[in-house]
């Protein structure tokens, strides 16, 4: 199996996987399971964030180690039973989506004697507090039906249960991908490239790989950095893709490349070199302009632990935080091999570079 | 009005696995009102070597017929129709993004974040949303519109035209004692129609009419009713089933039909006074053989029988649908019991049937 293949198939499996912020384990073990030829050492944080380290020859040497860290979010958006009325349950989300998306939706509830299919519905006006005569349903009145009746209900799910799209993943033509949860396990996979790619260099930082935990809903990779100490942060995420609903300068058209982040969260220089490495590799990129928060790791990151140099890379993908999630393998690459491009280049004195130009 | 015959409930076929296996494979399988081709092709496999004679008309409808071991024997006409609600294509707006609009009634909340397939080929493609983050509170409270929605089929996709019709790619699954599937209305009344044919009674000619277009006026059992001109029509389709427990924990009195309590009898709907000789019919046997059957509330909606009891000089005509709840969207849902006595009902129904039921004025 090819490079390019064997990536693909890697994440239709994690995106098969349930992850929802605070619930990491499944996609987790199997993140872990994929870094650990590629790395040295794997850990699991007390909160759940995992690293996967790979020395590099300064530390092996025994000089004075420099550290690069990988964050990449593992968990996606999902939801939680709130209450069981009778045949159908009653939900809570857990991170923001549109209520519109979810009726149709399938679903399965992880409930403590197994997962239990079922769909997102809207029920009839007259069982609605309003008839929503062309509006749509409010989310705190969609119910999941899971085709149990009112006993078997009650004897398998509870309040609490978490709730996962179940939508499979397919590909479509071009190299791309379309399922849930995309958002952000296309970027744990640009990591992994990144670590496959590593192995082919002699590189002297350390590599810290690390998936966090509970980005959409509280940052838990503010944790990160003082587990990691890093010198520099990128931050992998994606972002908006340009197509139906996006058309503005939001929008990053899918197959452009990885998009480079600049504004209050970005460290210039950083951004800068890798601008600079893109037009050197000839690996097509686009600007993403964040005059607020960028909504990713990288917001976090910077201001934990006394301050990291921080910069973020993001892959496109159209209809974000819904389960049919899209972006192409092509972008998914390019990020992988930009990173490991820009790591295999870092040296000694790389930090001497990394200062504010007054 | 029942011929006395010792009969139990026990004596009854069951529907097989294999009944079961088919409805998964018609659930899955795309025939949208006019596109019907490949659920006619899988029903044609499954009753060719049992049908004594099998034709399609003009406007699609696949007609089989199991003649009786006598002469003048009863003709009886069994309807399902084979078409599912969907979408066509109607304009490529730029590489892989398609313009759409539905076929047959669906709820246009419920498209958005969706899985779909289209063409022949089943090419996959979503209809996606804005991201949340760039939409308003006051935007979200706003339905998003068909005509605002796209297809996608991914940047090169080729092979789809305008013209082309999609479906949701909702496959067909098993939840407890529940089927869940896309086009459960109607495969279910054609899977229930294809055992039918298989153990039809020697006693009546049946005619089974898989029927297009139903979605979208009724029209393929109106040329079939004609072309057909049977004694009797029953009619067999799923049914809404809004019986869920109201928001306000007030008493749900407008369910239409119940999941779990047997399959439905039409009394009256939008197009059809139904006849009560055929529906005190089908409740004294239900009574008599121990199935469990209820009667759908008179409301809106309608089936094939719209149609089929007009045609001609008038037919006398019967609607026994199973319920189903979220017909219409990505997803819907029945319960395998009611499947299996409505399959028990039709089984008896079409064993007994009289010219003596007519005797009685309408």
């Amino acid at each position: 199996m090819d490079e390019k293949t064997s990536l693909k198939e890697f994440l239709k499996s994690i995106i098969s996987l349930p992850g929802i912020s605070g619930y990491e384990t499944a996609v987790s073990s199997a993140i872990a399971a994929k870094w650990k030829p590629l790395t040295d050492e794997i850990i699991v944080s007390p909160v759940g964030n995992l690293y996967g380290i790979k020395k590099g020859f300064l530390s092996k040497n025994g000089k004075p180690s420099k550290r690069i860290m990988m964050a990449v979010h593992m968990d996606g958006i999902g939801m939680v039973i709130e209450r069981i009325e009778k045949d159908v349950l009653y939900f809570a989300p857990i991170g923001g989506f549109d209520p519109r998306i979810l009726p149709g939706q399938e679903v399965i509830i992880h409930s403590r004697s197994g997962d239990i299919q079922g769909i997102i519905v809207q029920l009839a006006p007259h069982l609605l507090s309003e008839p929503f005569t062309g509006k749509p349903v409010p989310l705190d009145q969609l119910v999941i039906d899971t085709g149990l009746n009112a006993e078997e209900l009650k004897e398998t799910v509870q309040a609490g249960d978490t709730v996962s799209y179940a939508n499979l993943p397919f590909e479509m033509p071009s190299d791309c991908i379309a399922g849930h949860s995309l958002d952000n396990r296309a970027s744990v996979a640009a990591v992994t490239q990144c670590l496959t790619e590593l192995q082919r260099f002699n590189h002297a930082w350390d590599v810290y790989a690390v998936g966090t935990t509970q980005e959409e809903t509280v940052f838990l990779s503010r944790t990160t950095v003082s587990d990691v100490k890093p010198d520099i942060a990128i931050a992998i995420d994606v972002t908006f893709a340009k197509g139906p609903g996006v058309d503005n300068y939001k929008g990053k058209p899918l197959e452009s490349g990885p998009s480079i982040g600049f504004g209050a969260n970005i460290h210039p220089v950083l951004f800068n070199q890798l601008k600079q490495l893109c037009e050197q590799l000839d690996i097509p990129y686009t600007l993403d302009p964040l005059p607020q928060m960028s909504g990713t790791d990288a917001h976090p990151i910077q201001t934990a632990s006394g301050g990291v140099a921080t910069c973020l890379l993001s892959i496109p993908l159209r209809y974000m935080h819904t389960p049919v999630e899209m972006i192409s393998i092509k972008d998914v690459m390019r990020v992988g091999h930009l990173m490991a491009e820009y790591i295999a280049r870092l040296d000694e004195n790389s930090l001497d570079s990394i200062k504010w130009e007054d | 009005m029942i011929k006395e015959e010792k009969s139990t409930i026990d004596s009854l076929p069951v529907l097989p696995e294999s009944s079961v296996q088919l409805l998964e494979e018609l659930s899955n399988a795309v025939g949208v009102s006019g596109n019907e081709n490949e659920i006619r092709s899988i029903i044609r496999r499954e009753v060719s070597s049992v049908a004594d004679n099998l034709t399609t008309d003009t406007i699609g409808n696949l007609i089989a017929v199991k003649h009786a071991k006598n002469d003048h024997a009863l003709r009886v006409m069994v309807a399902a129709h084979m078409d599912e609600v969907g979408f066509m294509i109607v304009d490529k707006e730029s590489d892989g993004i398609f313009k759409f609009q539905v076929v047959g009634g669906i709820d246009e909340r419920a498209l958005a974040g969706k899985a779909v397939q289209v063409g022949k080929k089943h090419a996959p493609g979503v209809i996606g949303a804005c991201p949340v983050h760039l939409s308003t509170p006051a935007e979200r409270e706003v339905i998003l519109k068909t005509e605002n929605l796209r297809i996608d089929t991914g940047p090169g996709s080729k092979d789809i035209e305008i013209g082309d019709y999609a479906t949701f790619s909702t496959k067909f699954k098993r939840m407890g004692g529940s089927f869940c599937g896309k086009a459960i209305d109607n495969r279910i009344g054609v899977a229930t129609l294809i055992e039918l044919l298989k153990n039809a009674p020697d006693s009546i000619e049946l005619i089974a009419a898989f029927t297009v277009q139903e979605e979208v006026g009724l029209r393929g059992a109106e040329v079939a009713a004609y072309n057909i001109n049977p004694d009797f029509a029953f009619v067999i389709d799923c049914t809404p089933a809004n019986d869920q427990p109201a928001w306000d924990h007030s008493e749900n009195t407008l369910y239409r039909t119940k999941l779990g309590q047997g399959p439905a009898i039409y009394t009256n709907d939008s197009r059809t006074l139904y006849d009560h000789r055929l529906i005190r019919y089908l409740s004294d046997l239900g009574d008599r053989y121990g199935i469990r059957y209820q009667y759908r509330q008179p409301a809106s909606g309608g089936t094939d029988a719209g149609a089929i009891h007009t045609s001609r000089s008038g037919i006398p005509t019967i609607s026994l649908s199973v319920p189903g709840r979220y017909t219409h969207t990505a997803a819907s849902v029945i319960r395998k019991a009611d499947w299996e006595e409505h399959y028990r009902l039709m089984t008896v129904a079409l064993r007994h049937i009289d010219a003596d039921i007519l005797k009685e004025n309408r």
